[in-house]
């Protein structure tokens, strides 16, 4: 288990010479050693001082070496925040400790609430939250302080410096008790008795450094308000003069002038020029610390409320005899009441030094029982509860088996999003279903793709929840026989961050119609697998920019980027002015597809025309995964009685005892529908039983009617108009040969032509795209205009040889059905699916696109929320100096991949 | 399978051969690839990310709060009487800052409309298939059985212990 440990509480200024940094050092210095199941990985931020962490070599697995973090601004700020969250998702960390989670002022602390690793952290008090009208007042330092508190609330072990801190988390942060670990705090070894020997050195040093001549009352600590040094200066006012004249007040602390002025006034005015004497020392070294401690007649620590209470086990373990207040932790270090007085009270104070200073026997009894009593509080006693809660702990994600090995990809429900995995939660126990999201339109949607889609569904459901993500402005109808939770796109967003749903992958069913604009723009951001129905982007392209510019999709750049700076706008220009049509694009060689392979994690193509064209540009240079899974295709009954067949022919118009023709799909200029007609007015000749049906709409230019009658077959010819899938299959059912035929082509896959198939239906296509690729023995292929001398010969001759060949006829329509259920089954495309997934999911590179996007969005949020550099619009050189970084740590450590190419299978 | 596999997944090579990019060529193109990749993404979700109110803060709390009323999802119930119980365990869990009116609101506004979302796809495929009532009634049917069994289970029960 790898866990990043942040040393920035070493290096901070509010912290680096106060008790955090110092607990830090120490707390680290013996817990990493321990090692155990972790493998620790420190970083510490470059722009601070060192943290000067002192661990033998080897110590922590790579820890020793703490990583130095380059952040572009100074501080908290959103982009310090993101590429710290980014430097450590690039490094696969498990968990990440917090040693001092509440920094403020300089060190780099992201909220890592939507961070897919375990958050440890440890915990020192909740004074500024407690007495919030003092410490939280400045509302800018209150957002910081309640989203650091944060951090801690999301921790699944919290380890509490001491059990009056533990009771508080669990109180003032609902955390659950099981979760908040009591670890104590340690007594550095440094802090000891002062010898014999040096005693006079040290009083001659402070007789002359702070003019200290008598006994003294010894504190130290800070100055703020907590501290009750007020408190300290009435109840000391209040002692005695007799008790005043023998014993000086120290204080030996950093402290401000006005804070030491207003002690020194508040003590002047309260003895009236009677006897006492407050000294200020301000900074003093650890040496001249401990010596203090030492040689001081009394330590007294008044805070009114304290996490642990450094100084008072201190001042114990160099023999200094100690009285402090009666709460929080305080209460736990010092449990006898002669020690304890009430804070509040500087006559409770006051009683408490005067019975000490007055009463030899006790203090020097209090004195020598001191280092014993502070010796219960061992740096290796905290290394060691700390080390096994942590153990625990990880042995308990072990066992939910929530952990990822390490090195190898983040987990997969958190490798879409990098929501909090599973393991931020202690109580999760089963392992999630996996889910997609699923975005595809859906009838009534008239598309080819909408049928696809329902027919992948109800098979992928056996290795995958998918929910649906479909475009505005339509109610879609879906038929899959399991429920399906449907969302619109625009939900996407709230579903994976506020409501954490985390999807193992996205599946784009892409296709050229502006039904694919939304999902093409929801790729630019959350890349996933797309599902190329049509090699061939360019129309979708071209209608998105007109017509749904919500998506801010720029034609001109798509372009730019399919095909370059020059030849992309020198395109967008032409499709401007009209010089170039899209539907022309293709011809050109000119699919516009580029985009879908550079953002996509892996990409599918449904026949090996798609693959060979992909392989053929480089886009396996741009996506290293690009595979060809077949178009689903349900199986169906190849039983149809002669009775039924005959029902069919009446519920459709045709004639009894007819010889008939389907040609299947939308009749455009593209499906050769005129040659078809001519061809098969000379087949009528020899066949005059034959009829032939136009299953589909006819969207082409002309009166396509007026054509069949110019011809003389009105009578044999029948145009279905637009139908759907039933009343398809009817047409197939009643059909005795079905013909697609395609020039030019893009390379697209026939749904018609897998329904003819699936049917067992003779075929007769085009030897051209996709076609081309079916076995010669499940199709007849006849050669594309380019490719023959006649092209309506050659079909005249496919229609007579089907209608006079019954044998030929039967062994076609065999082979193409036991074809489609060998390679067109649902369940051999889920379970492709599936292998394909996980295939991609397992690339590392896939892990560095996922990172990459989730850089580029958090980043687009900071700028949202008015994150500084990005308050305004960014020059692309500006933005390229802010991504810099981030690209450094998304590829930072990481050898690059070699760039494959391809070679069909 | 491993025959499917190998189709989809045709076996790489490396075109890394003689003469081709030397490693640190590789990886600056690699690492430009990288931040052409994030400025894309920053890009797209500057010009369309739908501007939703997104607060950290807010929507931890709506998510604590819509994992308790998923759990009673599965409750043949109508939701209302559950509403003061899930209030209330959301005032018990409530931390600083917490408004367990406002989260409860907006926790209950999502998973309303999540279920919604499901049983609108789910009602919408029965009605199809002209099986919603009688499905249901089907279902009413076997719950009154159940618990008429219960009951009866029951009554049999405090009768023996009343003999006992």
């Amino acid at each position: 288990m790898k866990i990043a440990v942040d040393l920035q509480g070493m290096q901070s200024s509010e912290s680096r010479n106060r008790g955090i940094g110092r607990y830090t050092q120490a707390f680290l210095e013996h817990l990493l050693p321990l090692g155990g199941p972790v493998e620790y990985h420190l970083f510490h931020q470059a722009r601070l001082p060192d943290p000067g962490l002192n661990l033998p070599e080897g110590a922590a697995g790579r820890g020793a070496r703490s990583r130095a973090l380059e952040f572009p601004d100074r501080g908290p700020s959103l982009t310090n925040d993101l590429l710290l969250k980014t430097v450590l998702l690039a490094e696969k960390v498990d968990a990440v400790l917090l040693p001092s989670p509440i920094e403020i002022t300089d060190a780099v602390v992201p909220d890592y609430a939507d961070f897919p690793a375990a958050l440890y952290a440890v915990f020192y008090d909740l004074v500024p939250f407690v007495f919030a009208d003092r410490y939280l007042s400045d509302s800018g330092v209150r957002a910081l302080y309640t989203q650091r508190l944060r951090n801690v609330r999301n921790s699944r072990l919290i380890f509490a410096i001491s059990e009056s801190t533990r009771q508080d988390a669990i109180r003032y942060l609902g955390l659950a008790p099981e979760s908040v670990v009591h670890v104590g705090a340690g007594v550095s070894p440094f802090f000891a008795p002062t010898p014999e020997a040096q005693q006079e050195n040290w009083r001659a040093h402070f007789e002359k450094r702070f003019d200290l001549t008598r006994d003294f009352i010894l504190y130290t600590g800070g100055e703020d308000w907590r501290k009750n040094l007020e408190g300290l200066v009435d109840a000391y006012a209040l002692l005695p003069a007799d008790l005043r004249r023998h014993f000086d007040l120290v204080i030996a602390c950093r402290m401000t002038e006005a804070g030491g002025r207003l002690l020194r006034e508040r003590l002047a005015s309260a003895l009236r020029g009677g006897a006492g004497r407050l000294v200020l020392t301000n900074y003093v070294s650890d040496e001249e610390l401990r010596a203090l401690y030492g040689q001081c007649a009394l330590f007294v620590f008044p805070s009114r409320y304290e996490g642990f209470g450094l100084p008072l086990v201190e001042a114990m373990a160099c023999g200094a005899p100690v009285l402090t207040a009666d709460n929080s932790s305080l209460a736990e270090i010092i449990t006898a009441s002669e020690q304890l007085f009430d804070a509040d009270s500087p006559d409770s104070i006051k009683d408490r030094i005067e019975t000490l200073l007055t009463d030899d026997s006790l203090r020097l009894r209090l004195a020598s029982e001191a280092p014993a009593r502070a010796a219960q509080h061992s740096w290796k006693a905290v290394a060691g509860r700390a080390q096994a809660a942590l153990a625990e702990d990880i042995h308990r994600l072990q066992s939910l088996n929530r952990l990822p090995a390490a090195g190898k990809v983040l987990p997969a429900t958190g490798s879409l999003v990098f929501r909090p995995s599973k393991l931020a939660s202690r109580d999760t126990v089963s392992a999630p279903p996996r889910r997609v999201a699923f975005f595809s339109p859906f009838r009534p949607v008239p598309s080819g793709i909408s049928d696809y889609s329902e027919e992948i569904l109800p098979a992928l459901g056996e290795y995958f929840d998918a929910d649906l993500y479909v475009d505005d402005g339509y109610e879609p109808i879906i038929e899959t026989g399991r429920s399906l939770a449907v969302f619109r796109h625009s939900r996407l967003e709230n579903n994976l961050l506020v409501r954490r749903m985390g999807y193992e992958t996205i599946l784009y069913q892409m296709g050229n119609s502006i039904y694919h604009a939304y999902m093409y723009a929801a790729l630019m951001r959350y890349a996933g697998i797309s599902i190329v129905h049509d090699y061939n982007m360019s129309g979708m392209l071209y209608h998105t920019a007109r017509t749904r510019p919500e998506f801010g999709i720029s034609l001109e750049q798509e372009l730019q980027h399919a095909y370059g700076g020059k030849r992309g706008t020198e395109t967008f220009r032409a499709l401007e002015n009209g010089s170039l049509q899209v539907g022309d694009m293709p011809a050109q060689g000119m699919y516009s597809n580029r985009r879908l392979f550079t953002r996509s994690l892996g990409i599918i193509v449904h026949n090996q025309w798609s693959l060979d064209k992909a392989l053929e540009e480089g886009r396996d240079q741009d996506n290293p995964h690009i595979a060809l899974i077949p178009p689903v295709m349900p199986p169906v009954s190849l039983e149809t009685s002669p009775e039924e067949i005959a029902r069919l022919r009446r519920k459709w118009g045709i004639p009894e005892g007819a010889f008939v023709f389907a040609s299947c799909g939308i009749v455009a200029h593209t499906k050769r529908p005129l040659p078809t007609l001519d061809a098969f007015r000379v087949h009528l000749a020899d066949n005059p039983k034959a009829f032939l049906v136009f299953v589909g709409s006819v969207e082409m230019p002309g009166n396509f009617e007026a054509e069949i009658v110019r011809r003389g077959l009105g009578e044999r010819v029948k145009i279905s108009g637009y139908v759907g899938i039933e009343t398809f299959n009817e047409y197939l059912k009643a059909s005795d040969v079905c013909l697609t035929l395609r020039y030019p082509s893009n390379g697209e896959t026939s749904g018609a032509l897998l329904r003819m198939l699936v049917h067992g239906k003779p075929s007769i296509v085009s030897d051209i795209g996709s076609f081309a690729n079916f076995p010669d023995d499940t199709v007849l292929k006849l050669p594309t205009p380019d490719r023959c001398q006649d092209e309506v010969g050659e079909i005249v001759d496919a229609l007579r040889r089907l209608a006079q060949d019954h044998e030929y006829r039967g062994r076609l329509g065999v082979a193409a059905a036991a074809y489609m259920q060998r390679e067109h089954s649902p369940e051999r495309c889920a379970r492709l699916y599936r292998n394909f997934i996980e295939t991609v999911l397992r690339d590392p590179r896939t892990h560095q696109r996922l990172l990459a996007d989730y850089a580029g969005r958090e980043l687009a949020r900071a700028a949202r929320k008015g994150g500084g550099a990005f308050q305004a619009a960014l020059s692309d050189e500006q933005l390229q100096a802010l991504l810099v970084p981030f690209a450094d740590a998304v590829t930072g450590g990481i050898t690059p991949p070699a760039t494959v190419r391809r070679t069909s299978g | 399978m491993a025959e499917e596999t190998s189709r989809e997944v045709p076996p790489e090579e490396s075109r890394r051969e003689a003469g081709s990019k030397d490693v640190a060529e590789d990886r600056k193109t690699f690492q430009r690839e990288v931040l052409e990749r994030i400025a894309v993404t920053f890009r797209a979700s500057q010009t369309q990310a739908p501007e939703s109110a997104y607060n950290p803060w807010l929507e931890q709390r709506i998510s604590v709060m819509a994992k308790m009323a998923r759990l009673f999802i599965g409750f043949p119930m109508p939701w209302w009487p559950l509403r003061s119980l899930i209030r209330k365990i959301g005032r018990q869990l409530a931390l600083p800052f917490f408004n367990p009116q406002v989260d409860f609101n907006l926790a209950v506004r999502d998973v309303v409309l999540e279920m919604r979302q499901r049983s609108e796809a789910q009602a919408a495929a029965l009605q199809e298939h002209g099986q919603r009532t009688a499905h249901l009634e089907e279902q009413v049917e076997a719950l009154t059985a159940e618990l008429e069994l219960l009951r009866d289970k029951e009554k049999d029960r405090s009768a023996a212990k009343g003999a006992a």
